[in-house]
């Protein structure tokens, strides 16, 4: 069964996963369009590993249904696999082997014939052509991830999985790897990307976050996640003089007001609003109104760490609230 | 399904096991060279005839045979060194107890009083050994002992009767006379007649008389001796005869053991996950590694032919394409072996743990230390479920006979091979499913 040119490339509808008594993964839904970049971001042990082995069908579902590529991953077959490419968490190439060496052995496996010039290509992306020649195992472990990501990309896959591929490798090069992605993307390529780094969201076009348990909390765009974090979008305020309480009492009860409000040091506060392109004008007004003098009014966006803290603890109090 | 793109996946694994294996040459000189220098070594150490006894004779002073006693020692060449007489049996036992000496000989007193009085005279042989194998060969000793010692006598027996029966000689020689010149006088006469019968009758006597003296006393008392010839056109030294089924243990330990580390390697290291997501098939990864191991197994064979061959100067009397199909089934029985060890075992250790049982298994029952027909035949099961039962009996006949008297066997073997491999398809098919 082919998948339409604009159906979800992968579907997940209520997928669970049970290891006798332990939830691995609870309920997960979510749809991967073609041509997407997915974020999967969470905490270690919180399931991003075994959705992809479901989505790739090293693991059967308990329950749910899961489509990749048109497909049921039970019902993989020859064509399907070769579309795919899957980058696992830990290193399985051999150490015994030399990069190249390892780079060969993965080109055959996708039943690669003329396979040098691609081989010599991703050396390059993954800066590894001085170390070609270099068996894995007296490389460090950035590098052997490096080796994975290209060993994963050799075949071209119309779809690819890497979990953890920035793990390990330092700031610039997972730079040059998400603009790597972006191209991928840009060519067509759908990407599932589980990381823990949570700032590498702002990349994706889809995140999806996972919490301990296993359950998917939340699964929008990176905007729309920082909207759903903190109730709306945030706008600076930076006074001349000190922010007294009256202050942050009269900008509660503005309107435009959706979300906390917050001082930050003497002089500054953080406010939550509906649209802060409307709503900065009209702090402005509220200041000449009352006579205050403000230094600056801007819209800020926060880290995505705070994103990510914020949607575990409104997940967790959520959870409790349910309980109670 | 593409064929090249099968082929192509499936040389991956040739690649990939032979440069992992290469990159280890301690492994392989573990597994190869190890086991042959040490095998080498025993088999030119190791010597065939039986340890030298020390032995002490306790002989009575005034014994009739106290004067043969060193001849019959020295009769038994090499297996017995004369270690001196004594007439005190204590002294000899300490001396025995003690480690001195092997052997003690307790010679009957008389014996020649005892043989007249229709009793057999007895030689004691008193020994400290524990081993079974040497306490046999103590036995088996004074059986030859006492044989030479029986032959000997004999013979001084046989000597004697030739002496007196010479003495008789001449007598009968007279005596013969006598009657011809009887009957001549008594002519014609009844008398007469009977004189010429007793002349017939002597002269039978002197003949047997003169045929008596024309036979050596050896022979009298040893009239018939055994000769040992065989049509095969090469007798082996026992070292020699070891050399296929050395070779043998050694191709099937290494071609079970490379399998047996094969595929749990791959599980442990986490690259079956690999696997299970791109199109390898569990047929393509298998028939890769067979591919793989019977080359490095192939070379490994070679060598140690070549080896055996032409460096210690084995026979080798068969052709060289039934010996390469030998080992070829063995190599491919004993892989099939060795991947059935690697998907059931879980971790390495217990891969190795599980070959080198295989290995005492092969050494104990294959025909490599004893016979198969010294096993009993509940034993023998075990045996020809072994692919070194039918290789050694194989490369036996091909080396040393030059011929394959037992082809069955290669079917039986490439065939048991073939029927291992479509287990070791099934659960590698089954390893490689989703969980």
């Amino acid at each position: 069964m082919a998948t339409g040119a604009s159906g979800p490339v992968v579907k997940a509808e209520h997928l669970t996963k049970r290891f006798g008594n332990e939830t691995a993964v609870d309920d997960v839904s979510f749809e991967i369009p073609r041509g997407a970049i997915f974020g999967y971001i969470g905490p270690s042990g919180s399931g991003k590993t075994t959705t992809i082995r479901m989505l790739t069908g090293v693991y059967l579902p308990t329950s749910g249904s899961v489509s990749v590529l048109g497909a049921e991953p039970q019902e993989f077959g020859r064509s399907v696999r070769e579309r795919i490419g899957y980058m696992p968490q830990h290193f399985v190439l051999y150490p015994d082997l030399t990069v190249w060496e390892n780079l060969q052995f993965s080109a055959s496996v996708y039943g690669m014939g003329r396979r040098g010039r691609r081989i010599r290509e991703l050396l390059e992306f993954v800066e590894l052509e001085e170390h070609r020649s270099k068996q894995a195992k007296n490389i460090s472990g950035g590098m052997q991830r490096r080796l994975s990501l290209a060993a994963s990309l050799l075949h071209n896959p119309q779809l690819v999985f890497l979990d953890e591929p920035t793990a390990g490798i330092d700031p610039v090069l997972r730079r040059k790897f998400w603009d790597r992605f972006r191209e991928l993307q840009s060519e067509g390529t759908t990407l599932f990307i589980t990381t823990q780094y949570v700032g590498e969201t702002v990349y994706c076009d889809l995140v999806g976050v996972m919490a301990e348990d296993g359950r998917l909390v939340a699964l929008d765009t990176p905007d729309a996640l920082r909207r759903q974090a903190f109730g709306g979008e945030m706008v600076v305020i930076n006074l001349v003089e000190a922010v007294e309480p009256q202050m942050l009492r009269e900008l509660r009860g503005m309107d435009f007001v959706t979300g906390q409000v917050r001082r930050e040091g003497e002089t500054g506060v953080h406010l939550v609003v509906d649209d802060a392109a409307t709503a900065i004008p009209r702090v402005l007004d509220w200041g000449r109104a009352g006579g205050l003098q403000i230094d600056s009014a801007e819209e800020y966006d926060p880290p995505f760490d705070d994103v990510f803290v914020e949607i575990m603890n409104r997940s967790t109090d959520r959870q409790s609230g349910g309980q109670s | 399904m593409n064929p090249l793109r099968s082929l192509v996946r499936s040389g991956a694994f040739v690649g990939k096991e032979v440069a992992e294996v290469i990159r280890q040459p301690r492994l392989l000189l573990v597994l190869v060279l190890g086991p042959f220098l040490i095998l080498l070594l025993f088999g030119m150490g190791y010597r065939e005839e039986a340890r030298p006894r020390e032995t002490v004779f306790v002989v009575g002073e005034d014994n009739p045979v106290r004067d043969q006693v060193r001849e019959f020692a020295d009769s038994l060449g090499s297996q017995v060194i004369f270690g001196g007489m004594t007439t005190d049996m204590e002294a000899a036992l300490s001396r025995l107890e003690q480690g001195e000496i092997d052997l003690v000989v307790q010679v009957p007193d008389d014996p020649y009083a005892r043989v007249r009085a229709d009793e057999h005279p007895t030689f004691v042989l008193i020994h400290r050994e524990i081993n079974p194998v040497q306490t046999d060969f103590v036995g088996r000793l004074s059986r030859a002992y006492v044989d030479e010692v029986n032959r000997e006598v004999q013979k001084r027996i046989a000597e004697d009767t030739q002496q007196r029966s010479r003495d008789l000689e001449d007598e009968v020689t007279s005596a013969h006379a006598l009657a011809l010149s009887l009957e001549r006088s008594l002519s014609p006469s009844p008398e007469a007649r009977r004189a010429g019968e007793l002349a017939d009758e002597l002269e039978l006597i002197q003949r047997r008389i003169d045929e008596l003296s024309l036979v050596s006393p050896e022979v009298l008392v040893q009239p018939f001796v055994t000769e040992v010839r065989s049509v095969s056109e090469v007798s082996p030294t026992l070292s020699t005869y070891f050399i296929p089924s050395v070779l043998v243990l050694l191709l099937q330990h290494l071609a079970v053991t490379f399998a047996a580390l094969s595929i749990v390697r791959d599980r442990r290291q986490g690259s079956i996950e690999l696997f299970r997501v791109s199109p390898m098939t569990s047929s393509e990864m298998l028939m890769g590694k067979y591919v793989a191991y019977m080359i490095l197994g192939g070379a490994v064979g070679a060598g140690l032919t070549a080896a055996v061959v032409y460096g210690l100067g084995a026979p080798f009397l068969g052709s060289w394409l039934n010996y390469t199909l030998v080992v070829a089934a063995l190599l491919f029985a004993s892989l099939s072996g060795g991947f059935l060890i690697s998907l059931v075992s879980n971790t390495e250790n217990q891969a190795v743990q599980y070959s080198m049982l295989l290995l005492l298994t092969s050494v104990f029952f294959s025909g490599f230390l004893v016979i198969l027909d010294a096993l009993a035949p509940y034993v023998r099961v075990i045996s020809w479920l072994l692919p070194a039962t039918y290789a050694i009996e194989l490369l036996r006949e091909v080396m040393f006979r030059g011929t394959l008297l037992q082809p069955q066997l290669l079917y039986i073997l490439a065939g048991g091979g073939a029927a291992l491999a479509v287990v070791d398809w099934l659960l590698l098919r089954s390893r490689m499913s989703r969980l």
